[in-house]
């Protein structure tokens, strides 16, 4: 059996594959920052639950099921556009891992009823109560990532595919790629520095230096940590696309060059307890990121399939609907946003 | 076959989209109206200046959070994974081709969601006019989410222009584009009524409580008015093929439609009864049950909708199992597990090892979206229990046709057969095998030298086929029939009719009858024979024939037998064992699966009738006459034929019993098609005598003709034409080929059962014996009279034998050319 054999035949796409890439890049980063602030956060509130709660986890608590909503909302376009854009791939993936994949999301509705009955009974429940709770939250949380994590690199590995005619029953996860711990790592690490940026920003906001004190300690720390695992990442990678970052491929080693200089400048921005200079480098940073990601996956790809082969039919008007939809969508969110913040301020 | 299946089996059949999208589109929708009530009740509560009543919006909008946007959200999520996972061709296929529509209703879905939370979080912190407009945000979001998403919901069903244009907006605005938004905005205004009596019933205020209850109540029974005509519309605006699907052909629309008829009026009564007699007394069980009836009501709908759809998960593109439809003219003849992509190397050719596992394989891959084993959705364990594996392969290989509601199968014959064992074993029950006849033994009757008189009997039919069911179903006329000739010997002998009586005695029940005489020959009434004994099954049962004298004497003897048989094999298909334990005979539940079948396809009530108290069973001659309907032998033959195609012999046998052909074509090696003609070009032939009907042309369009083009062959009406032997037996000789299918005789005189010799006087059975069963034949019973007359079997008259009826030995072969007389 050769692997390449079984990757599904192409369908057209309606435009240029690099319209969905793009906003693949630009809607996953949100994602990705939104999702770094739910699960940094949980991580947080369930420390600090263990010495029985804090003011900054009662804060956080009520943050975090509106928080785990725009995540999910924010999931839905990067995994649409993957989709879209490597579907014969992805499709498969998801199949190979159907039953993980599929608990994942009874496992987030869980997680997400979870936080709001822990918000809401923060005061009525018992302190062990409360503590199950965010660990179950947490370890929900968790297991989604690394679902994500497994089916994002399930995908890139037709080789790992052939399990599935000994298990066709959506039981596989990609646990043979020795880039899957660290991958996931890197990400999980990640969660815990933005969760730690946003107790800082929201210090920032409430002018409160605890917050920006405890939130700058888990940022600094675990980007430092993260390094590491970065380093591990790369190191884990195949060899031949692991070079790509190493010189072969000019963009992409500049990027990592750019990571590593912006991962130096957000520990020093950590430390100084700079937090608008930390936000604003986190967000280059995960676009930073989330492009290498990207840049990765084309090389994994690279001996099966090119975006340039998918037949384009060139009907435009849909991505016009899309970006005028996307105008009214800003206008009206801002108008919005705007009267909550005018309600805010009153 | 592009895409690996996610092997499942109870929870197969689509199990997991259907439960999570009935769920998750029941809270969507409620997340629509639901907003809409929120905005409006707020403005109520302000107008008139009701605490209360704004109170309980207030929590009302904390329930509708948590409901809406927590599960609403997820849920949503979670129906595009599992489509993904159960049907990822056709899911690939709307993502593609809508890729901007999905992306746009997530530019929606993200304002709706930023609305909610600004409009649940700011109650108390936010001006009255400004929270207003952002519930207004909300419930304009959410309508646009759903007229955005109801473009791709209704291509799946009614693609339109779409299948041939290619084009983004033809397939969004689609011909059920407007009804079916209508229908489901109204469901929301319903839905939100509904939901809002849950939360009514946590009022605690009477006042309050009464009207809340009552505003709900205009919201339900406003909405389920105007989403009923918004059906109607809907189902009036489905294109003709998939209204007959949704209307005709699909089985289980009955089923939900009643569901949908009884929920309706009770959503009715109740929100009326809510509104009027109990808005005191509501209480949150009562509210639920509501609820859930509407769940049903709404459940049915999408069931019923979903009928029209199939075999397709996108109309017209893209079949159930994921096959594209474009894809299948390449598939055809071809082997579906060389083709598919992911299928184990070792199953891509079948053997008797692997077998059922290829089955197993084949199951996941074109079975498995629709049907689970052993599980809540599309059984295929009960639905496939009443088929023996022969059956099951026949039913496979027609769906698609007659089964507009299943995919067609695709791969070669050894696959469906695989595909069949494999269905087979799921199921607990096994067949019983009949054992074979057990006929007693007999003698032929004694050869008296030098005899004045030769009879000559033999039966009309090579078998009598009897297919009943006592009240329940009558497929053939009863009892069979005895000719006989009396010849008094000489030269020449002479056809004796008068002054003569013959009687025949059917030897197992001891009875006598008369027979009557005919143009030259004597024929009996119809004898009730049957094949049933102590000793077990005897198809061949024994018949004595007399010739009796005007004193009264007996002037000749002959022993025939009488073929009947009551070994229809409807079974393999309908079901049922035998109703004689092990010997034969059409059983109760097979007969019934009859009348369900024809209830079902032809809006009939046969079940009911012969269930009711002075119910008569069925006869189906009585309507298949070839008048009103299509002639019995014509409607079966056409039918069955679109289920066993390229089947050769064995599709007779499917039906027909065994001891159907017994005569020398058997003993040569000849079956049933040498005469017949293949399954499908003997229905063919028979269908084109009635072409004209309606069921005709749909039966003739769904079988293929066998090495012969339509056109070419000759229309035939059953037990009027049959084939004639003189096609391979040219003049009388030895035969020239050995298919004798497509030249008919032209009317009943030319039947091989009513003609005679040139001379006009010794029927062609006189010598022969009957068809099927022509002397010399395998079974020695058959061939007794030859046996008594001759000593050995084989044709009266022939190899020297003319003394049989000739006092000398003949030169001249007087009855027709040959008969071994001709060098």
């Amino acid at each position: 059996m050769v692997p390449s054999s079984l990757i599904p035949a192409i369908h057209t796409i309606a435009v240029e594959p690099i319209w969905p890439i793009t906003l693949l890049i630009a809607t996953f980063a949100i994602h990705l920052l939104l999702m770094n602030i739910a699960l940094g956060g949980t991580v947080i509130v369930a420390w600090h639950s263990l010495s029985g709660g804090s003011k900054i986890s009662r804060d956080l608590s009520g943050k975090l099921p509106t928080i785990l909503a725009l995540v999910i909302n924010a999931g839905v376009p990067p995994l649409l556009f993957v989709k879209a854009v490597y579907a014969q791939f992805n499709y498969t993936s998801s199949v190979l891992m159907a039953v993980f994949w599929l608990a994942a999301i009874g496992a987030l509705l869980i997680g997400y009823y979870g936080l709001y009955y822990h918000y809401y009974r923060y005061e009525s429940l018992k302190d062990g109560g409360r503590k199950g709770l965010i660990f179950m939250v947490l370890c929900i949380l968790l297991y989604v990532g690394f679902m994500l994590s497994n089916n994002m690199t399930l995908m890139l590995n037709p080789d790992h595919w052939v399990e599935y005619f000994q298990n066709p029953n959506g039981l596989i996860l990609n646990l043979n790629d020795s880039a899957l711990i660290p991958r996931y790592l890197h990400f999980m690490v990640s969660a815990l520095a933005v969760g730690g940026l946003f107790v800082a920003i929201l210090g920032k906001m409430k002018s409160d230096q605890d917050y920006i004190e405890t939130g700058s300690k888990w940022f600094v720390r675990t980007t430092i940590v993260n390094v590491g695992v970065g380093l591990w990442f790369l190191m884990a990678l195949p060899r031949d696309i692991m070079i790509i970052f190493m010189g072969r491929d000019m963009f992409a080693t500049v990027l990592f060059g750019i990571g590593m200089v912006g991962t130096l400048g957000l520990i020093h921005a950590g430390m100084k307890r700079h937090v608008v200079l930390s936000l604003v480098i986190t967000v280059i940073m995960v676009y930073v990121m989330v492009i290498m990601r990207h840049l990765l996956r084309k090389a994994y790809l690279a001996p099966y399939f090119k975006v340039e082969d998918i037949p384009v039919t060139g009907q435009y008007s849909p991505l016009y609907l899309f970006l005028i939809s996307l105008v009214i969508g800003i206008v009206g969110i801002g108008y919005m946003l705007k009267l909550m913040f005018k309600a805010g301020r009153s | 076959m592009e895409y690996p299946i996610w092997h499942l089996t109870t929870f197969g059949g689509g199990f997991w989209i259907a439960f999570i999208a009935t769920i998750h589109v029941f809270v969507a929708q409620f997340a629509v109206g639901g907003g809409l009530f929120l905005v409006l009740t707020e403005q109520m509560a302000y107008r008139t200046g009701s605490d209360e009543l704004l109170g309980y919006v207030k929590k009302h909008s904390k329930f509708f959070l948590l409901l809406s946007m927590v599960f609403g959200g997820v849920s949503g999520v979670a129906l595009w994974f599992s489509m993904a996972l159960l049907s990822p061709q056709g899911a690939l296929i709307l993502v593609r081709e809508f890729l901007f529509a999905w992306a746009t209703e997530w530019v929606w879905f993200v304002g709706e969601i930023i609305a909610l939370l600004i409009y649940f979080y700011y109650w108390d912190k936010m001006n009255r006019a400004d929270h207003i407009k952002i519930g207004w945000f909300y419930f304009i979001f959410a309508w646009l989410s759903l007229f955005t998403i109801n473009g791709v919901v209704g291509f799946m069903l009614t693609p339109g222009d779409w299948l041939e244009t290619h084009n983004f907006w033809d397939g969004i605005f689609n011909p059920t584009f407007w009804p079916q938004l209508a229908f489901r905005s109204f469901l929301c205004v319903m839905l939100a009524g509904l939901f809002g009596f849950v939360t009514a019933s946590w009022l605690k205020d009477d006042a309050v409580r009464c009207k809340m209850v009552r505003l709900c109540s205009i919201w339900t029974l406003l909405g389920l008015i105007l989403v009923i005509p918004c059906g109607y519309w809907y189902l009036m605006a489905l294109p003709p093929e998939q209204a007959t699907m949704v209307l005709e052909k699909s089985h289980r629309v009955s089923y939900y439609l009643k569901i949908f008829q009884i929920t309706a009026p009770i959503i009715l009564v109740g929100g009326l009864l809510m509104a009027i007699c109990q808005p005191r007394k509501i209480k949150f069980p009562s509210a639920i049950i509501l609820l859930l009836v509407a769940l049903m009501f709404y459940g049915s709908f999408e069931f019923i909708r979903e009928a029209g759809r199939k075999p397709y998960v996108l109309w017209g593109v893209v079949y159930s199992n994921s096959v594209k439809v474009d894809r299948v003219p390449s598939l055809e003849g071809k082997s579906f597990l060389q083709e598919a992509k992911w299928v184990p190397d070792n199953l891509r050719k079948i053997t008797d090892e692997n077998q059922i596992e290829a089955g197993a394989w084949l199951y996941q891959m074109q079975c498995a979206p629709c049907h689970a084993i052993n599980g809540p959705m599309n059984d295929i364990v009960p639905r496939t229990a009443k088929y023996s594996v022969a059956g099951l392969d026949a039913f496979i290989s027609g769906m698609g046709k007659l089964s507009k509601y299943m995919s067609p199968f695709l791969g070669l014959p050894d696959e469906r057969m695989a595909l069949a064992a494999y269905i087979d074993g799921l199921i607990p029950q096994e067949k019983v095998a009949l054992a074979a006849p057990n006929e007693a033994e007999a003698t032929p009757a004694p050869f008296v030298k030098d005899q004045k008189y030769t009879l000559m009997a033999w039966p009309l039919e090579g078998l009598c086929l009897i297919v009943q069911s006592e009240g329940r179903v009558e497929l053939s006329e009863s009892g069979s029939i005895v000719r006989a000739q009396l010849l008094l010997r000489g030269d020449p002998p002479e056809v004796v009719t008068d002054e003569v009586k013959i009687v025949c005695e059917l030897k197992s029940i001891n009875q006598t009858y008369d027979m009557e005489v005919k143009d030259g020959f004597f024929e009996s009434s119809a004898i009730n024979a049957l094949p049933y004994s102590d000793e077990g099954y005897q198809p061949l049962p024994l018949v004595e024939v007399s010739a009796v004298g005007s004193f009264g004497e007996i002037l000749a003897t002959t022993t025939i037998v009488l073929p009947v048989s009551t070994r229809a094999t409807c079974n393999n298909c309908h079901g049922g064992e035998w109703v004689v334990k092990g010997q034969g005979g059409l059983a109760t539940q097979t007969a019934d699966d009859f009348l369900k079948i024809h209830d079902r396809d032809n809006h009939t009530d046969f079940v009911e009738q012969v269930n009711s108290e002075d119910g008569y069973a069925v006869d189906c001659l009585s309507c298949h006459d070839g008048d009103t309907q299509l002639e019995l032998s014509i409607a079966l033959h056409g039918f069955h034929a679109v289920y066993l195609a390229e089947k050769d012999n064995a599709a007779c046998t499917m039906c027909h019993p065994q001891e159907s052909l017994r005569g020398l074509h058997k003993d040569v090696g000849m079956e049933c098609v040498n005469c017949h003609g293949p399954m499908e070009n003997h229905a063919l032939a028979l269908l084109k005598s009635e072409k004209d009907k309606p069921a005709a042309k749909e039966l003739m369009s769904l079988i293929m003709p066998v090495d012969i083009d339509v056109a070419d062959i000759n229309p035939r009406k059953p037990w009027i034409q049959e084939p004639d032997c003189l096609t391979c037996h040219v003049d009388f000789g030895g035969p020239e080929t050995d298919s004798a299918f497509n030249e008919w005789n032209k009317d009943k005189s030319e039947l091989f059962r009513n003609r005679k010799d040139e001379m006009d006087a010794v029927m062609c059975a006189a010598c022969h014996n009957a068809p099927h069963a022509i002397f010399p034949a395998v079974d020695e019973r058959d061939n007794l009279r030859a046996l008594q007359y001759m000593g050995e079997a084989k044709p009266m008259g022939t190899g020297g034998t003319c003394t049989v009826c000739h006092e000398d030995d003949m030169g001249y072969a007087a009855h027709h050319p040959g008969m071994g007389l001709e060098e």
